[in-house]
C-alpha cells in the first residue's frame, strides 16, 4: 500500500515536471516566433495628411485583395471586402487612397491594426499574440503525437515482457470459445 | 482529453483494481476546472458592461492637433466624453448640438472631449471641418478607449463630474437642451439624471 | 388567454420535470418500481405540456397578438404568415421554448421506446434527461419568459407602458393600434430565407438529440451497469441526432451562401464553429463505438466522447446565447448566460468525476488488449483497424482542439489576460485544419480495407490496387482538364481515393454475392445493403464526404472574384463567362424594404445561359445583398450587386466563380442517404460482442 502511494507521488511529480517542460517549450516557441516576426516587420510610414491623391488608377479588385484579409472593425467577423455597410464602404475607400499613395498591402494592414486593434485581422499582427495563437494548436498536436507514439512503443515493450511469461493469454483475439466464456462469466458476475 | 486517451492506452494492472485517482485524472480535472474558470471569468468580464457609475477609467487622448489630453488632469472640471464616427448617421444630427453646448459651457468649467471611434483620420477631419467643431477631438487608436468604456456603438456619451466619477451615460444622440440640462445639474452638484 | 395557457403549461412542465428527476433518483435508489413508473409518466407528460405552450405561442404569432412582447419583437402587421410561424425561433425567448419542446419530444420517445429493453438503466436515464429538461424549462420560465405582455398603467405622469408576466394592479390592455404601430418590429431580415427556416430546427434537433446518448451514458455510469447495453440503446439515437446536426450545418452553409453575400458557405465564424465542434466529437464517437461493440475496447474513451459531445453542445449553446462572443449568428447578450455557464460546467465536471470514479474501481476495464503485438511485424499491427480507428479519433479530437482554440480559447484568453481583442479568422483556420483533414481522408481511404487485430500488408496493398488505379485515372482527367497545382492534385488524390475505396468495397460485396449466389447485380446490391446496413451505409456516407471534400477543395482553392462597374448594355468578360448588364429596377417590397434590383444576362461561348437578378435590399437599419447565381455542376457564377449611381446608370457588380461548389450540396444528399441506410432498423439481430470474433474472421477472410 505504501509502495503504491510512493509510486503515485512519483507519478504525480513526473507529470508535474512534464507539464512544466511543455509550458517552457510553449513559452520558448512563442518567444522565438515573436522575435522573428518582430524583426521582419517593416517600419510604419505615416502618410501626409490632407494631401489629395488621385485614386482612379486603383481598381476595385486591388482594393478587395487587401480588404479580404481585413475584418470590418464594427460588424462581427465579416471580412471587409464583402461588408455592405456605410462604414465599410468608407474603409474600402481609405484602402484605395492608401494604395494610390503607393503603400504596400502589408503597410495598409499594419496601419489598420494600429488604428483599430488586432481584431481587424484574421491572425493577430502583434508578434506575441500571433505566436500564442499559431503555436498553441501545433504544440498541442505535437504533444499528442509524441505521447501517443511513445506510449505505443513503451506499451509494446511491456507486452514483449509479458509475452515471455504468459504466452497464449494475449492472443485470445481469435479464440472465440474463450472469448465467449469470459463474456459469460462477466455476465454472471454482473447479475 | 488527450491526456486521457494516453492513459487509457496503458494496460491496467489486473492485480490492482483500485488505484485511486491517478495522475491523468488529476490533470484532467484540473484542466477542466481551469477551462471552466477562464470562460466563467470571461462571461463576468463581458457582462460587466459599461462604466455607468463610479470612477471613470483614465486614458490619454491625442487630439488631431497633436496635443495629449489626459482625463485625470481634468479633475475639477465636468467632462463630457462623446464617442462618435464620421460614418454614423445619428452622429451627424448630434454634432451641431455638441458644438453649441461647448460654446455655451466652455468657460464654466466644462470640457467636451470628442473621441472618434473606429474612424479614419481623413474622414474624421472632414467631419470636424463640416460641423466647425473646435473642442478637443482625437482618434481612438487601437480602439483602446472604446474598450475601456465598453463601447458597443456610436454615438455614446459619458458625463464625468468634478471628482472624476461617471454620473451619466447616454447611448443615444443627445439633443442640445438634454445635454445642457445634465451639465447644469452636475455643475449644481446634483449629479446626472 | 393564450398567455395564461402558456404560463400555466410551462410551469406545470417545469414541475413535472423536477418531479421526474427526484422520483427517478429516489426510485432508483430504493428499487421502487412504483416511483420509477411515476417518474416516467411525469417525464413523458412534459412533452404534451410544452406542446400546448408552443401551440399557444404559435397561435399568438399567427393571430398577431402584439400584447405579447415576444410576438411584438419578432413580427409586425406586414409580416407574411409563413414568417409569423418561423418567428417562433426568431429570437432568444421563442427559440428556447422551441428548444425545450424538441428536447421533451426526444426524451419522451427515448424513454417510451427503451422502457422495456433497458429497464435497469431507466431510473437514471429518466433522472438525467429530466434534469436537463428541467434546466431548460426553468430558463424559459424564470429568465426568458416568452409570455410577458404589455400593459398600460395609470401613473401621476400619465399612462405608462410596462412589460409584465402578470397583470399589474389597475392595468389595462393597450389598444391594438398602439401595439401594432409602437411596439411591433419585423423579424430580422437576415432570417427571412428558406435555409434559415429549416436550419435552426434541424440544428436544435441535432443538439437536443445528444441529450439521449448522454443520459444513457450517465445512467450506465451511475447504475454501474457498464455492459454494452447503453451503447446499443444509444447508437441509433446518436445517428439520428447526427443526421439532424449534419443537415443543420449544411443548411446553415447554404443560407450563408445565399443570403450573407460573401460568395462562401463557411466563414469560420465562432457560432458556426460552435455547431461544428459537437459534430466532430459525435463523429469520432460514431466510429469508436464500433470498437466497443465489436471488440469490447475503448470503453472509457467512448464515455468521454459521449459526454464530450453533450458538453460541446451545452458549451456552444452557452457561448452563442450569452453574448460571450460577437457574431452575426449570435443571440444578443442575455441573462441566461450565467445559468447556462454554471449548468455546462456542472454537467461536465459531474460526468468526468463519475467516469473517473468508475474507472478507478476498475469497472471500465476493456475486454481485450488493444493491439495484438504478439504477431510479428509492427506494420501489420499499425495498420490494424483498431490502431487506425484510434488515429481517426486522434484526428477528430485534434480538429476539435484547434477549432475550439481558434474560436473560443485564444480570443477569450487574450481578452481576459492581455486585454486585447483578437479575431482568429479563416487565415488561421486554413492554416491549421487542412493537414488534419488530409489525415482524416487518408485514414478514410485505408481503414475500411484493414482488418481487426492485424492487417496483412500484402492484402491491404492488393485491395488498394483497384481504387488506386481509378484514382490515378481520375487525376489524369484533372490534369488534362488543365489543373496544374500540385497541392490541389494531392488534395484531390487523397479525397477521391477515399471515395473509390468506398465504392470498390460496395462493388466487392455485391460481386461476391453475385458469383457465389448467382444473383443479378440489383438483388446482390440490395442484399449487401440489407445484410449490413451499417457498414454499407457507412460507405455511402464516406462517398458523400468525398464528394463534399472535392467541392470544398475546388471552391476554396480555385475561387475567382472580381468587381466591375458597368453601364447599361455593357458586357464584362470573366473566366469563361460574359455578363451583360440590362436593367435596373427599384421596388418596395410588401414588408417595407427598399429593393434595388439589377437584371443581368450571363453568356458562355456566346450562348445565353442565364438571366440573373442580384439584389440589394435596404431595411431601415440593415443592408443586405442577395446574390444571383447560375449553378452548374462545374461551377457557380455568383453575382452580387454591390453599388450603383444615378438610378442604375452605372452599377457595380461583385462576381465570384466558385468551381465545383454544387458538389457540396450533392455530396450532402449522398451523405444523408448513407446515414439513413445505416440508421434504418435492421430486421435481423444486432451484432453482439460475442459474435465479434466471427465477424472479424469473416472480415479477415474477405480482405
Amino acid at each position: 500500500m505504501k509502495m503504491a502511494t510512493n509510486q503515485r507521488i512519483a507519478g504525480i511529480r513526473w507529470g508535474a515536471r512534464l507539464c512544466a517542460r511543455i509550458v517552457i517549450v510553449w513559452a520558448f516557441c512563442i518567444w522565438v516566433v515573436q522575435l522573428s516576426i518582430a524583426s521582419a516587420q517593416e517600419p510604419i510610414t505615416t502618410p501626409e495628411p490632407g494631401a489629395v491623391v488621385d485614386t482612379s488608377a486603383v481598381s476595385d479588385d486591388a482594393v478587395n485583395a487587401v480588404a479580404a484579409s481585413l475584418y470590418c472593425p464594427v460588424c462581427e467577423n465579416i471580412p471587409l471586402d464583402v461588408c455592405p455597410t456605410e462604414a465599410c464602404i468608407q474603409w474600402r475607400e481609405e484602402i484605395r487612397i492608401q494604395l494610390a499613395e503607393g503603400q504596400s498591402e502589408q503597410q495598409i494592414i499594419t496601419n489598420f491594426v494600429d488604428r483599430y486593434g488586432d481584431r481587424v485581422v484574421g491572425v493577430p499582427e502583434d508578434p506575441l499574440l500571433r505566436g500564442l495563437s499559431l503555436i498553441t494548436p501545433w504544440l498541442i498536436g505535437a504533444v499528442v503525437l509524441v505521447a501517443g507514439v511513445s506510449i505505443l512503443i513503451r506499451w509494446r515493450r511491456g507486452q514483449r515482457g509479458t509475452l515471455a511469461t504468459t504466452t497464449g493469454t494475449v492472443s485470445t483475439l481469435d479464440d472465440e470459445a474463450s472469448y465467449r466464456a469470459r463474456l459469460e462469466s462477466d455476465l454472471i458476475k454482473r447479475r | 482529453m488527450t491526456e486521457n486517451l494516453l492513459n487509457e492506452l496503458e494496460p491496467t494492472p489486473t492485480d490492482a483494481p483500485k488505484r485511486g485517482i491517478g495522475m491523468g485524472g488529476i490533470v484532467l480535472l484540473v484542466g477542466v476546472v481551469a477551462v471552466a474558470a477562464v470562460f466563467g471569468l470571461a462571461l463576468i468580464d463581458r457582462n460587466a458592461g459599461q462604466p455607468t457609475s463610479g470612477p471613470a477609467p483614465d486614458f490619454t487622448l491625442t487630439t488631431l492637433d497633436g496635443q495629449d489630453v489626459r482625463l485625470s488632469d481634468l479633475r475639477g472640471q465636468v467632462v463630457v466624453i462623446n464617442f462618435w464616427a464620421s460614418w454614423c448617421v445619428p452622429c451627424r444630427d448630434e454634432a451641431p448640438a455638441l458644438q453649441a453646448v461647448w460654446e455655451r459651457y466652455r468657460d464654466r468649467g466644462v470640457v467636451l472631449l470628442g473621441v472618434a471611434w473606429t474612424d479614419t483620420e481623413r474622414n474624421a477631419r472632414a467631419f470636424i471641418d463640416e460641423f466647425s467643431q473646435n473642442y478637443p477631438n482625437g482618434l481612438d487608436l487601437g480602439t483602446r478607449i472604446g474598450e475601456l468604456y465598453g463601447i458597443t456603438g456610436v454615438p455614446e456619451t459619458f458625463v464625468i463630474d468634478q471628482q472624476g466619477q461617471v454620473v451619466g451615460f447616454y447611448p443615444i444622440a443627445l439633443q442640445q437642451d438634454q445635454l445642457a440640462a445634465v451639465i447644469e445639474s452636475v455643475l449644481a452638484g446634483g449629479g446626472g439624471t | 388567454m393564450l398567455a395564461e395557457i402558456g404560463l400555466v403549461t410551462i410551469f406545470l412542465a417545469f414541475v413535472a420535470a423536477v418531479y421526474a428527476t427526484g422520483a427517478a433518483v429516489l426510485g432508483g435508489q430504493r428499487g421502487s418500481e412504483r416511483l420509477v413508473i411515476s417518474a416516467r409518466n411525469a417525464a413523458i407528460a412534459v412533452f404534451p405540456l410544452l406542446l400546448i405552450a408552443t401551440a399557444a405561442m404559435l397561435i399568438a404569432l399567427i393571430q398577431q397578438q402584439y400584447q405579447l412582447t415576444y410576438v411584438a419583437s419578432v413580427t409586425d402587421p406586414a409580416t407574411p404568415l409563413f414568417y409569423r410561424i418561423t418567428a417562433l425561433w426568431g429570437a432568444q425567448k421563442g427559440s428556447l421554448l422551441f428548444w425545450s419542446v424538441l428536447m421533451s419530444a426526444f426524451t419522451a420517445a427515448a424513454i417510451a421506446m427503451n422502457w422495456r429493453s433497458n429497464h435497469r438503466l431507466m431510473p437514471y436515464v429518466i433522472a438525467y434527461s429530466s434534469a436537463v429538461m428541467a434546466f431548460f424549462i426553468g430558463l424559459v420560465f424564470f429568465f426568458e419568459h416568452p409570455f410577458d405582455r404589455w400593459w398600460w398603467v395609470n401613473s401621476p405622469e400619465g399612462i405608462r407602458a410596462i412589460e409584465s408576466m402578470f397583470i399589474p394592479a389597475g392595468a389595462i390592455t393597450p389598444p391594438y393600434e398602439w401595439l401594432a404601430t409602437e411596439k411591433a418590429h419585423g423579424l430580422n431580415p437576415l432570417l427571412r430565407h428558406f435555409g434559415m427556416i429549416i436550419h435552426p430546427p434541424m440544428l436544435y434537433l441535432g443538439f437536443v438529440g445528444f441529450t439521449i446518448p448522454f443520459a444513457f451514458a450517465m445512467a450506465a455510469l451511475a447504475s454501474g451497469d457498464l455492459s454494452t447495453n447503453w451503447i446499443k440503446a444509444t447508437r441509433r439515437w446518436t445517428l439520428i441526432s447526427w443526421i439532424f446536426l449534419t443537415l443543420g450545418l449544411i443548411l446553415g452553409g447554404r443560407w450563408a451562401y445565399d443570403v450573407l453575400g460573401w460568395g462562401g458557405y463557411w466563414g469560420w465564424d465562432p457560432v458556426e464553429n460552435a455547431a461544428f465542434l459537437p459534430w466532430l466529437i459525435g463523429t469520432a464517437f460514431l466510429h469508436s463505438v464500433m470498437m466497443q461493440e465489436k471488440r469490447g475496447i475503448l470503453k472509457v474513451w467512448n464515455m468521454f466522447l459521449v459526454i464530450g459531445t453533450f458538453s460541446a453542445v451545452m458549451f456552444g449553446t452557452f457561448a452563442t446565447r450569452s453574448g460571450l462572443i460577437d457574431s452575426v449568428h449570435a443571440f444578443a447578450r442575455s441573462p441566461v448566460g450565467m445559468p447556462m455557464f454554471l449548468f455546462w460546467a456542472a454537467i461536465t465536471l459531474i460526468s468526468i468525476g463519475l467516469i473517473l470514479y468508475r474507472w478507478n474501481r476498475g469497472e471500465l476495464k476493456d475486454e481485450h488488449q488493444y493491439f495484438d503485438f504478439s504477431q510479428r511485424g509492427n506494420l501489420k499491427v499499425l495498420f490494424s483497424r483498431e490502431v487506425l480507428f484510434v488515429f481517426n479519433n486522434i484526428v477528430f479530437v485534434a480538429l476539435f482542439v484547434v477549432i475550439f482554440w481558434g474560436s473560443f480559447g485564444a480570443p477569450v484568453i487574450t481578452e481576459l489576460f492581455l486585454g486585447e481583442e483578437i479575431t482568429l479568422g479563416s487565415q488561421y483556420f486554413l492554416q491549421v485544419t487542412p493537414p488534419l483533414f488530409a489525415v482524416m481522408y487518408i485514414l478514410m481511404g485505408i481503414a475500411p480495407l484493414s482488418a481487426w487485430g492485424v492487417t496483412s500488408m500484402v492484402r491491404l496493398g492488393r485491395s488498394l490496387v483497384v481504387p488506386l488505379i481509378l484514382t490515378a485515372v481520375f487525376m489524369i482527367v484533372f490534369v488534362l482538364g488543365g489543373m496544374a497545382s500540385p497541392l490541389a492534385l494531392f488534395a484531390y488524390f487523397i479525397v477521391s481515393l477515399a471515395g473509390f475505396v468506398a465504392l470498390y468495397e460496395i462493388y466487392r460485396g455485391a460481386a461476391a454475392r453475385r458469383t457465389s449466389l448467382n444473383e443479378d447485380w440489383l438483388t446482390a446490391l440490395r442484399a449487401v445493403f440489407g445484410r449490413n446496413r451499417r457498414r454499407y451505409g457507412g460507405y455511402i456516407v464516406h462517398l458523400g464526404v468525398t464528394v463534399v471534400g472535392i467541392g470544398v477543395i475546388g471552391s476554396t482553392m480555385f475561387q475567382q472574384e472580381t468587381t466591375r462597374t458597368l453601364g447599361r448594355g455593357e458586357v464584362m468578360d470573366f473566366g469563361n463567362y460574359s455578363m451583360r448588364y440590362d436593367h435596373f429596377t427599384e421596388a418596395i417590397a410588401e414588408d417595407g424594404r427598399q429593393m434595388e434590383i439589377a437584371d443581368v444576362t450571363v453568356f458562355q461561348q456566346g450562348q445565353e445561359v442565364a438571366r440573373l437578378r442580384p439584389r440589394f435590399d435596404v431595411y431601415p437599419d440593415m443592408p443586405m445583398t442577395i446574390a444571383g447565381a447560375h449553378s452548374t455542376l462545374e461551377a457557380d457564377y455568383y453575382v452580387l450587386l454591390s453599388g450603383w449611381v444615378e438610378q442604375g446608370r452605372l452599377a457595380t457588380f461583385k462576381v465570384y466563380i466558385n468551381p465545383l461548389v454544387n458538389l457540396i450540396w450533392w455530396g450532402s444528399l449522398i451523405l444523408m442517404l448513407g446515414t439513413f441506410i445505416a440508421a434504418w432498423p435492421a430486421q435481423q439481430v444486432e451484432y453482439t460482442p460475442a459474435r465479434a470474433p466471427v465477424a472479424a474472421r469473416r472480415q479477415e477472410a474477405s480482405a
